[in-house]
């Protein structure tokens, strides 16, 4: 089998586990708002759990348009 | 060069994870300083925010690219995978983790979305609402969208977000709507939503449907009227329940009118806009229009 899989496959999984970790936040958040806690703090904390999930994502789908491409290019 | 980009992208792991971190670490920062520190729109930070991932992403490989040959020459090969086995026999405890993750995510998905509670539904409300007030300074198009669609949502299931949230809301869609007739279906959205939660215990009226013609009316309670036209009547202590409220620009005198759980239809103009105005921050109003 072609590394390229083995490459793919393992930030694949890396990306599940960022993912998993910033849902696991946001459900946190979402506790602490219902539980009352102040909701400018909580605004706070949610747009740092924005930025975090924006730049993974970013990151991660950057590495698979990239990588695809590499491949492709170096296939020929 | 290709040869040493796939060396990067496929084979030297180690050294992509490491340019990984740091590009996290750089647009996570910019983004957060961008957005907390210097109270700049969220959506553009966040163009800029991908557009340095994009940057970052290119410069590292091209330094990675660059490098002397002493310093690439020392790079490993980490994963010489014979068959697609090996893959997770190589990495058995990071595939254990991302199914553990993946089925931890969608009971976690199950919990929330296939069997809401009220306060959490409210808190994600409050938390988009949040999100849509100060992602941009003034409303943008998008703003007023996702507002619209917040009060919407908040008013068929019944929601109660942030009071706090609420007033900031009123303020900043009621002066949008003066600037701009785009931002009106989101003032529409919030009376609707204003109308429909709270307010105090509309006062013992008799009883009555829709009216047409009389000049004055007082001293009733209206409910369940699917349209009524507020044009060219004097409404004094009344109180509109469960209806339908149509306004069209034309005069109208409201004396201590409360509105419980209406929706509303008010034509764009500036008579609407104040009579909205009012209806934003309360739902009992006295006013005359057009204004003398």
């Amino acid at each position: 089998m072609e590394p390229a899989v083995g490459a793919l496959i393992e930030d694949g999984l890396l990306l599940l586990l960022f993912v998993f970790v910033l849902t696991l936040v946001y459900i946190a958040l979402g506790t602490l708002a219902a539980l009352g806690y102040e909701p400018r703090r909580v605004e706070t904390f949610e747009t740092i759990h924005y930025w975090a999930y924006v730049v993974v994502l970013a990151l991660f789908m950057l590495d698979l348009v990239f990588r695809v491409l590499l491949h492709t290019f170096r296939k020929r | 060069m290709v040869e040493k980009l796939y060396q990067l992208w496929y084979s030297d792991l180690n050294t992509r994870r490491q340019f990984q971190l740091w590009t996290i670490l750089i647009a996570f920062t910019y983004g957060l300083f961008n957005s907390l520190g210097l109270g700049r729109p969220e959506q553009q930070v966040t163009w800029e925010t991908l557009g340095l991932v994009l940057f970052l992403t290119a410069a590292f490989s091209a330094f990675y690219c660059l490098r002397t040959r002493e310093s690439t020459e020392t790079s490993t090969v980490d994963l010489p995978y014979a068959h697609l086995s090996d893959v997770f026999r190589q990495n058995r405890k990071l595939f254990e983790v991302g199914l553990a993750t993946f089925a931890l995510s969608i009971s976690f998905y199950s919990v929330v979305y296939l069997f809401p509670t009220s306060r959490v539904q409210a808190a994600s409300m409050d938390i988009r609402l949040g999100r849509a007030l100060y992602s941009t300074k003034p409303l943008d198009e998008n703003a007023v969208k996702e507002l619209t669609a917040i009060f919407r949502t908040a008013t068929a299931d019944r929601l109660s977000i942030s009071p706090r949230l609420v007033n900031v809301a009123s303020k900043k869609v009621t002066e949008a709507s003066q600037k701009s007739p785009s931002a009106w279906p989101a003032t529409l959205a919030l009376l609707n939503y204003r109308s429909s939660v709270g307010g105090k215990t509309p006062p013992t009226y008799s009883q009555h449907s829709c009216f047409e013609g009389p000049r004055i009316v007082e001293g009733l309670k209206l409910m369940g009227c699917r349209g009524q036209v507020l044009d060219g009547i004097t409404w004094k202590n009344v109180a509109f329940e469960n209806s339908v409220i149509i306004y069209h620009d034309g005069p109208l005198v409201l004396e201590n009118v409360q509105f419980k759980n209406c929706q509303f239809v008010l034509d764009y103009s500036p008579e609407s806009q104040e009579l909205a105005r009012l209806l934003a921050t309360s739902d009992t109003v006295t006013i005359t229009l057009p204004r003398r």
